[in-house]
């Protein structure tokens, strides 16, 4: 099964992402990066490197060394920014036989489609590692300006790499597929790209899952490299102005400066101030000298401000080419890594009036939307994407009032979940089952959605019989409960309309209920488990004296007896901390108890009676699945025993 | 002028690019609907079955490699920064060395000792935690491992040497955790053609 890959073909970077089931997945190439870069280099030896190692060899082999070619493809070589490029670029831009605007490497001639082809063939590799099989099929983003011959060529590219391009999408509608905007339905969205080299602004607007593109905008020539830019520049004139000696001049010191000034600008985006510690960076007659300098978010902000405001320009022309007013954008959306910036977050929220949508990386946003795209092309992602959650956890009521749950919220379905309970009291002949939905702790805090019985449970003494509970979802949200006797093969089980009106906020609210009383919830759920621990514990005491009294002394025996009495008496009251103590006391008192019990039962090999404290604490270790159900008299029938005890769970 | 044109090109394009998924996925879904009999519908609930169980041994055998992969290289940008230790140790040994007003010093010794037993500990613990230190010194220059910072003239040694280390760099594992930064060689008065 062939999967289609999307990705991001950028100027300085390019990306790749895969739908791994619901969501879209950024891969890592070989060398561990989540981005490639956009550079190809020919060696002496015909050797061709693509990526981060083109980059490291550029020195050595500049007119070899090609990047940036996006700003190439599909051009004619008269172009006036192909001209503009002919003079800046280190390699040789050359006019082809029909006039487009190629490549010179090495004696050899290129086409912009053939370097972007090797590039597209590294993305193509690192999906093809990832997945373990042969990826024929990609979307591939091109900016929204890109006109048809620009687009063409991206295609080509994409061909001459082994690739079936199925779509060529715009970069901005990239990035709001990867918000789900498509399906929010008619809305007008801003795109503010700021990426490593350029800048991008793109007003769109979707009408029956159709993007628009109304206008783009922006500069060319601005990016994160020129906030760096800024900081180190400060922070070599800041050395200078001290020291006298201008750092720019040592490779070293520079490189230096420029990872600390790149560190210290994403430091900056969480917190307030950041510390560039750079010893030894120079040295002079003097001896050496150091770097300490703290910068604050608030002085990087005064070092960036016009770049920053040149941002702003095109915003408002594309705003006013499109025709909308900033009022009428519905949805912000922010793509590369500078957008990480709080001054480019608040200055883009001050323009355009609302919160900018910034949840997904911005970095991967693009090669995200164009996986999701891919996706959908491929016919899985729809599928999937009719699979439904269930908004709440559904559970039973335990031993105490506890909502125990089998079935988490956010679970996909269709979905069935089975677990092991058992009775409350020795001899109880029916379990009571009620379906809970929701997350707080205590089963009368959650929504009752139905209950039903399971008779005819043989006598056993209590923990003993397995009652199988099974919950299963469908894919249209309808539950079935199940309770088995796994002794007596009966069994009953009730079906539940799950979601049964909820709405979305009334669900959102529940869940946020449960967050707010998290706390007072743990407290009432411990107090339970220590009551229900205690109740247990003088149960099984007791029953073992009865049984096995006769094997200890008078004053062991005494001992235990008056443990008892006091735990019961602690019962009765509702200090929590005082049930714990004397829990402990009579676990302590009765362990004499229960050694006697442990050598009789090393004789006879008759497991199933013994209960000592020590099996006890044993079978609370153990048995995770096992929880005591109980009987929950049905209001009418009004029978002899009393039974109001609620369901153990043991740990 | 131009600038309108160019949207309005990129306006038609951008509508015929983007087909209306919807509605195209309803057309194909009704022709196939009409042709479908309960034993084809059976057949491709089946393969969509099979598929999906095949994807998910796929996806279940892709995340533990990840799992593995990201234990193994859980540190790396934790030591991608501490390398800096190193580099700066170095850097203060040979700034006392070189120190004028140090030099007729006799505890200076004692001193550049102590800091090298630091040094030697802590390449030891580098070591073993998977990061060694690459040798780079007048080995052919290798972009996969050294990033060139410049180009040096030299009449005996081969062009494309790694002549100068600059800057110490290193490996986790098989992976490559920072680049040695190199001078290479070149030869003198090598062709400089810039247009």
């Amino acid at each position: 099964m062939s999967r289609v890959i999307g990705i991001d073909l950028g100027t300085t970077n390019s990306c790749v992402a895969v739908m791994e089931g619901t969501q879209a997945k950024v891969l890592e190439n070989a060398e561990g990066a989540r981005t490639t870069p956009s550079v190809v280099a020919f060696g002496e030896n015909e050797e061709k490197l693509v990526g981060q190692s083109a980059k490291r060899q550029a020195v050595t082999n500049p007119e070899n060394t090609l990047f940036a070619v996006k700003r190439l493809i599909g051009r004619n070589f008269n172009d006036e920014s192909v001209q503009k490029d002919v003079a800046k670029a280190p390699y040789k831009i050359i006019k082809s036989d029909n006039n487009d605007a190629w490549l010179e490497a090495r004696g050899k001639k290129y086409s912009p489609s053939q370097i972007s082809a090797f590039i597209l063939q590294k993305m193509k590799e690192t999906a093809e590692k990832y997945l373990g099989q042969e990826v024929k099929q990609a979307v591939i983003t091109v900016p929204a300006y890109f006109n048809d011959s620009q687009r063409q060529a991206t295609k080509d590219a994409g061909k001459i790499a082994g690739l079936e391009v199925l779509r060529i999408i715009n970069e901005p509608t990239a990035a709001s597929l990867a918000y789900g905007l498509d399906k929010k339905g008619g809305k007008k969205i801003a795109v503010y790209d700021l990426g490593g080299g350029t800048f991008d602004v793109s007003i769109l607007e979707i009408g029956d899952g159709v993007f628009e593109v109304k206008s783009t905008n922006g500069d060319t020539f601005l990016g994160g490299e020129d906030f760096d830019d800024t900081i180190v520049n400060y922070l070599a004139n800041e050395f200078k102005k001290d020291n006298g000696i201008d750092l720019k001049t040592d490779k070293l010191a520079l490189q230096r400066l420029k990872e600390a000034a790149e560190k210290a600008k994403i430091e900056l985006s969480s917190a307030t101030q950041t510390e560039i510690n750079l010893p030894f960076i120079t040295a002079d007659k003097t001896g050496p000298k150091h770097i300490n300098i703290k910068l604050t978010r608030a002085k990087l902000e005064a070092l960036v401000e016009e770049l920053v405001k040149r941002t702003l320009k095109p915003c408002e022309i594309a705003l006013k080419d499109s025709g909308f007013n900033a009022a009428e954008i519905n949805e912000v959306v922010l793509v590369g890594g500078m957008t990480r910036m709080p001054k480019i977050v608040e200055t883009v929220k001050t323009f355009f009036g609302k919160d900018p949508n910034k949840s997904v990386n911005p970095d991967e946003v693009v090669a995200m939307g164009a996986a999701i795209q891919g996706g959908v092309l491929q016919g899985d992602v729809k599928d999937v994407l009719l699979l439904d959650v269930t908004p709440l956890s559904l559970g039973i009521e335990t031993l105490g009032g506890i909502s125990t749950k089998l079935i988490e919220k956010n679970t996909t379905i269709p979905t069935k979940k089975s677990q092991v309970f058992s009775t409350a009291e020795d001899n109880q002949p029916a379990v009571s089952i009620r379906v809970l939905q929701g997350e707080r702790e205590m089963a009368s805090d959650n929504k009752l959605l139905g209950n039903f019985e399971l008779v005819g449970i043989p006598n056993a003494p209590r923990g003993i019989p397995q009652i199988e509970v099974t919950f299963d979802i469908d894919a249209n949200g309808i539950v079935s409960v199940s309770a088995k006797d796994k002794g007596t093969g009966k069994e009953q089980k009730i079906q539940i309309q799950a979601s049964g009106g909820l709405s979305d906020d009334e669900i959102k609210n529940m869940v946020k209920d449960a967050e707010a009383n998290k706390e007072a919830d743990k407290k009432k759920k411990e107090t339970v488990e220590a009551r229900n621990q205690a109740d247990t514990i003088i149960h099984t005491t007791e029953k073992n004296l009865k049984d096995h009294g006769s094997k200890i002394s008078e004053a062991d025996k005494k001992a235990i007896e008056n443990g008892i009495s006091d735990l019961r008496n602690a019962l009765k009251g509702t200090d929590t901390e005082e049930v714990k103590k004397k829990t402990q006391n009579l676990v302590q008192s009765s362990m004499k108890l229960g050694e006697e019990i442990y050598k009789s039962q090393q004789k006879n090999s008759d497991t199933k009676n013994a209960k000592t404290s020590k099996d006890t604490k044993n079978n609370e270790q153990n048995k995770e699945n096992v929880v005591d159900a109980d009987f929950e008299e049905v209001k009418e029938e009004k029978k002899d025993k009393d039974k109001d005890k609620d369901k153990e769970k043991r740990a | 002028m131009i600038k309108s044109e160019k949207k309005d090109e990129s306006e038609k394009i951008a509508l015929e690019e983007q087909e209306i998924i919807e509605k195209k996925e309803a057309t194909t879904k009704k022709e196939s609907v009409e042709e479908e009999s309960l034993e084809d519908k059976l057949k491709i609930a089946q393969e969509k079955l099979l598929r999906s169980m095949a994807e998910t041994e796929n996806q279940r055998r892709r995340f533990e490699k990840e799992k593995k992969e990201a234990f193994e290289f859980g540190a790396f940008n934790f030591a991608g920064e501490a390398l800096s230790l190193i580099d700066n140790i170095d850097r203060a040994i040979i700034s006392f060395k070189n120190d004028e007003s140090l030099k007729d010093n006799k505890d200076l010794e004692k001193i550049i000792d102590g800091i090298e037993i630091v040094k030697k500990d802590l390449i030891s613990t580098f070591k073993k935690n998977g990061i060694e230190a690459i040798d780079c010194l007048n080995k052919k220059f290798d972009p996969n491992f050294h990033q060139a910072m410049l180009e040096i003239e030299s009449s005996d040694k081969e062009p494309g040497l790694v002549v100068q280390e600059i800057q110490k760099g290193y490996m986790m594992k098989d992976r490559l955790l920072r680049p040695s930064l190199v001078g290479v060689s070149k030869k003198i008065n090598e062709k400089n053609e810039k247009k």
